[in-house]
């Protein structure tokens, strides 16, 4: 570092700024922070890993890496670093040429991003490369937080975070390492470790502290709408069009749909949480099929007022008591199409809204796309829908059924099915019977979905490949009754998911989506009939894995309910608990004040820890550090005060010529004085033992 | 704040970067209404918050002193030192000024830190823009302590070769070191380069920023009274003559007998010096002494040398 003269101005001049801080720039980067990068990078991957996107990528990258991170070092050659830069430009045409492909921009940008990472990792050389790629990193994190996957997020920014700043942390030191021109080290001598360790502690509460007190109180506004579709949760199956076979991308996603809590401490009995397991929530229906793919019927949908019934919609009007009906608070993520998941056998909705949508079919809809989540109350019938059977010539063609009659799609091997089926029965639950029954008779339930080209994929389900998901086996068994001149209908929605025993809620995931029928009876209305076979759930056997499964269900119940749906209703409602709170402190605060009790235990703190504020006090400002705390702590008991300049033995003379100690008290505080000289100033000798030795000595004078 | 030492921070490159992308962050959580975002921005806040705080006081509590050379010559490496120690009871860590590091300090302790430099020709100089500097705890913030301006003067490079004439050795009584404490008169002198090093009295040495040797039964001796003159020589002559005087001063002050040097000890003008114990006086008058400068007569007896003189001689 060089220290600049200025002769023209008579200046001596140490190092700038710039140039202290500024060194390090081509600081080469040792082992430990290469490895500690590449572990960044590899969090980063699983970050993307998480969003179900570009995993053949990530598995070809992170292999490498894995090995990077053994072998501990760079590739340092100038050729090879050229063909990084080639690599580099060439992902970015391709990213360029794919922007139109059937990929989202964000999971353009993330694998252009990876790429880049990877390379830069790679050829790292200097400091200034290594920021670069804590950049990269960066947005891949922050990308991931954008396309809003849930729940996995926080566990993987967890390490990520302490990462980061490990890296930076070593960046300081490089710094340092760069303006001193050789290695410098963090001090792990016994003690000052046990110091580090402490301010690590104490440095990183603090810090989560902050972030969770930022994250409440930061004001959250309401969504200006300037959002892409991109960084929206959308929801598959849930549009106007429901095509067979077709797998989104979100489909092995575990994110979390909804939530839902019983509100009443009765619907939380094991028998009850058994019967609620197999209800549905109903999102949306189809009309129309046309080879392999569901359209809505009418897009009539009008508006209901719910100011007059006090923001409730009443969808069951007879049939049940108030004491078997069970309230949910539905938690539901804000989604889109912003669609009201409504449970079976809803007798009420209470929604807190002046308006929802309501369409033909009778699927609901919120009139407002709002951030954040959404909050309603469903009360739940227990008992089933007890359906009135009727012969199929009673049907009579309507306004409500006539488009779910539509049998213009059908194919002709399923119409003929159909009448062979039919042949015999004559009544509407005879004839589903009868279609359920050859369904689970000669189909199996797969999720695997084969090429079926231009073939229609019911008639390739039912007679060639006779396995499929719940999409073709509700579309089946619609198609199969409405050549049986039944209305019916597929109907998108959920399942009611897995119920956590620790938290009291059903969690919802986007792998609980299902399809099934909804088939009209002309004396009880539209009844659902799901025609997928049950599947055998994997029991879990072991008591640690059950505990880690409900471990883990109740953080995301928590993470779920306490950050991903906090929104600003939910802020203002906090703010104002605290208001309460406060104001009721206060006020409990300012009546205590003016009890005489108050005073009393005031004078008595006073009387009982004066001595040691006193101290306290003295250990502030004192003058100068050299005499210890224990002779400070002596003194302060004393009716005399030291004056800040005397010695500990100018004192204790005093003190003798004052009659405070006498001539045997003299004569130990004598030692005392040398013993505390000897420590402080004699450089040769053991200060601690001296130290002790006069402590002990004090402490025999005090106890007197 | 405990001295006059400012204490400064900003941010690093790492710090400017994450604070941009907190708020930008912060503007597209406001926007989508996505919790992620806002946790992630709150965690780049915090992080900025905690460690801006660390920072700072990784650094604040620090009663810090620039030590300057009593006196220095040019052409010479000084040092410069740096005493800092800590006033709060606090630890701190990762310390640098200029290339020296600590990566400690104990609370309650002292260090001293320090650097050297060289100056290539004499004056009154203004030793600034030295300061300690930290990245503590992590690359976000850049906390440095700018430590006071302080003047240093810087005499002549002293000639290593002293003409025959000037550099004689004068007699007087040889003083008589010794490392313990017998004698009936004696006293304790800075430790002179040369001097038998383990006579040095490492008791006081210790508590104080000089070495100091017992210098035991002291003949005052005679005393010499030199008087240079400097007129009559051309400018370049001038700063030759300068680099002789202090070439001829530091040899006479290893010398035992008592000499005094008739300077300018700017605050009461022109006087009798004494070279063994008011050297940085006579540094500063070399430092500061320019051609056109009138000294004034010497008062008393003394031995004039006449430097044009003497050049013209040699």
């Amino acid at each position: 570092m060089s220290i600049t003269v200025d002769l023209q101005k008579s200046d001596i001049l140490g190092s700038s700024r710039a140039s202290l801080f500024g060194a390090a720039k081509e600081v080469p980067v040792d082992r430990f922070v290469f490895r500690l990068i590449v572990s960044l990078a590899l969090c980063a991957f699983l970050g993307i890993y998480t969003t179900g996107f570009l995993r053949p990528l990530l598995t070809v990258i992170s292999l490498p890496l894995l090995f990077f991170f053994f072998y501990g070092r760079a590739i340092n050659s100038p050729r090879a670093n050229f063909v990084g830069q080639l690599i580099s430009l060439a992902s970015l045409i391709y990213i360029f040429l794919q922007r139109s492909g059937p990929l989202p921009g964000i999971v353009l940008l993330l694998q252009f991003t990876s790429i880049v990472l990877f390379i830069q990792i790679v050829f790292l050389r200097s400091l200034r490369a290594l920021n670069g790629a804590l950049i990269l990193s960066l947005m891949i994190i922050l990308a991931v937080a954008a396309m809003n996957v849930n729940f996995l997020f926080p566990v993987i920014l967890t390490p990520y975070v302490m990462n980061f700043f490990l890296i930076l942390r070593w960046i300081s030191l490089f710094r340092h390492q760069a303006v001193a021109g050789g290695r410098v080290k963090i001090d792990l001598a016994t003690k000052a470790l046990k110091g580090q360790l402490v301010g690590f502690f104490v440095s990183a509460t603090a810090f989560l502290v902050l972030c969770l007190v930022l994250f409440y109180l930061i004001p959250r506004t309401e969504s200006l709408g300037l959002a892409s579709e991109a960084s929206k949760r959308r929801l598959t199956g849930f549009s106007d069009t429901l095509s067979l076979g077709e797998t989104g991308v979100l489909e092995d996603n575990p994110a979390v749909v909804m939530r839902i809590r019983p509100i009443e401490e009765k619907t939380m009995s094991p028998s009850i949480v058994r019967r609620l397991k197999s209800r549905q929530l109903r999102g949306t229906t189809f009309a129309r099929y046309r080879s392999g793919k569901w359209e809505k019927g009418r897009k009539r949908r009008w508006f209901a007022d719910l100011r007059r019934n006090s923001g409730e919609v009443q969808l069951i009007e007879s049939g049940f008591s108030q004491r078997d009906v069970h309230p949910f608070e539905i938690i539901l993520e804000n989604t889109e199409p912003p669609l009201i998941f409504v449970p079976d056998q809803t007798a009420f909705l209470a929604m807190g809204l002046t308006h929802i949508g309501v369409e033909d079919d009778r699927s609901l809809y919120f009139v407002n796309r709002v951030s954040g989540s959404r909050r309603y109350v469903a009360s739940l019938v227990l008992n089933p829908l007890e359906v009135t059977d009727s012969l199929v010539e009673a049907i009579v063609p309507g306004r409500d059924t006539l488009q779910f009659m539509d049998v213009s799609g059908i194919p002709e091997r399923v119409t003929n099915l159909a009448a062979v089926l039919a042949s015999g029965t004559s009544t509407i639950a005879q004839r589903i019977d009868k279609a359920m029954s050859f369904l689970s008779r000669q189909c199996i339930y797969s999720l695997e979905q084969p090429v079926t080209g231009e073939r229609d994929p019911v008639d390739f389900f039912l007679f060639e490949n006779k396995a499929g998901s719940c999409e073709h086996f509700a579309s089946a068994l619609a198609l199969i009754l409405r050549a049986m001149q039944i209305p019916a209908r597929p109907v998108s929605g959920y399942t009611m998911g897995d119920w956590n025993d620790v938290g009291k809620f059903f969690t919802v995931r986007q792998g609980h989506a299902h399809t099934w029928v909804e088939v009209f009876f002309p004396q009880s209305g539209w009844v659902p009939f799901d025609p997928t076979p049950a599947q055998v759930e994997r029991e879990i056997e072991s008591e640690v894995e059950k505990f880690f499964v409900t471990l883990w269900e109740t953080f995301e119940g928590y993470w779920f309910s306490y950050v991903f749906s906090f929104d600003n209703r939910s802020q203002i409602q906090g703010f104002r608990k605290i208001f309460v709170a406060m104001n009721e402190r206060f006020d409990f605060f300012v009546s205590a004040l003016f009890h005489k009790e108050y005073f009393i235990v005031l004078l008595l703190l006073v009387v009982f820890f004066g001595r040691k504020l006193r101290f306290i006090f003295r250990k502030l400002v004192r003058s100068s550090n050299w005499i210890p705390l224990f002779y400070l702590e002596w003194e302060a008991r004393l009716p005399v005060d030291r004056k800040p300049f005397e010695t500990p033995a100018e004192f204790h003379q005093r003190l003798f010529a004052a009659g405070i100690v006498n001539e045997h008290d003299f004569s130990v505080l004598k030692q005392v004085s040398s013993l505390i000289n000897e420590a402080v100033f004699n450089a040769g000798s053991d200060s601690r033992k001296s130290f002790s030795q006069a402590e002990a000595l004090l402490r025999s004078i005090r106890s007197k | 704040m405990l001295n006059k030492a400012r204490l400064r921070f900003r941010l690093s490159a790492s710090g400017k970067t994450l604070l941009f992308l907190a708020i930008f962050l912060l503007l597209a959580a406001q926007n989508t209404g996505n919790n992620l975002l806002y946790l992630m921005s709150s965690c780049f806040f915090s992080c900025l918050i905690v460690s801006g705080i660390l920072s700072l006081r990784n650094l604040a509590g620090l009663k810090v002193d620039l030590l300057l050379p009593d006196y220095c010559f040019a052409g010479e490496d000084t040092i410069l030192r740096c005493r800092i120690e800590d006033r709060l009871g606090r630890i701190h860590r990762c310390i640098g000024f200029e290339e020296d590091y600590l990566a400690c300090l104990e609370p309650g302790s002292m260090a001293i830190m320090k650097t050297s430099f060289r100056v290539a020709a004499r004056g009154q100089f203004l030793v600034k823009q030295f300061r300690l500097f930290s990245c503590y705890p992590v690359d976000i913030f850049l906390t440095s302590l700018e430590l006071p301006s302080d003047a240093l003067a810087v005499g002549p490079v002293p000639a290593r070769l002293i003409p025959e004439l000037l550099a004689r050795d004068t007699g007087g009584a040889i003083q008589k070191q010794s490392n313990g404490k017998e004698g009936d008169y004696w006293m304790q002198s800075h430790y002179q380069e040369g001097e038998d090093a383990s006579l040095i009295n490492w008791k006081i040495s210790a508590r104080s920023f000089h070495e100091w040797v017992l210098i035991k039964s002291v003949n005052l001796g005679s005393t010499n009274r030199l008087f240079f003159d400097f007129s009559g020589l051309s400018p370049e002559r001038f700063e030759a003559s300068l680099q002789i005087v202090a070439g001829l001063l530091l040899k006479m002050r290893n010398q035992p007998n008592e000499t005094f040097v008739w300077a300018n000890s700017f605050r009461r003008g022109y006087m009798w010096v004494s070279l063994q114990h008011d050297m940085p006086k006579i540094v500063r008058w070399l430092a500061c002494l320019t051609k056109a400068e009138e000294q004034p007569v010497a008062e008393g007896s003394s031995e004039a040398i006449k430097i044009s003189q003497w050049v013209a001689q040699a």
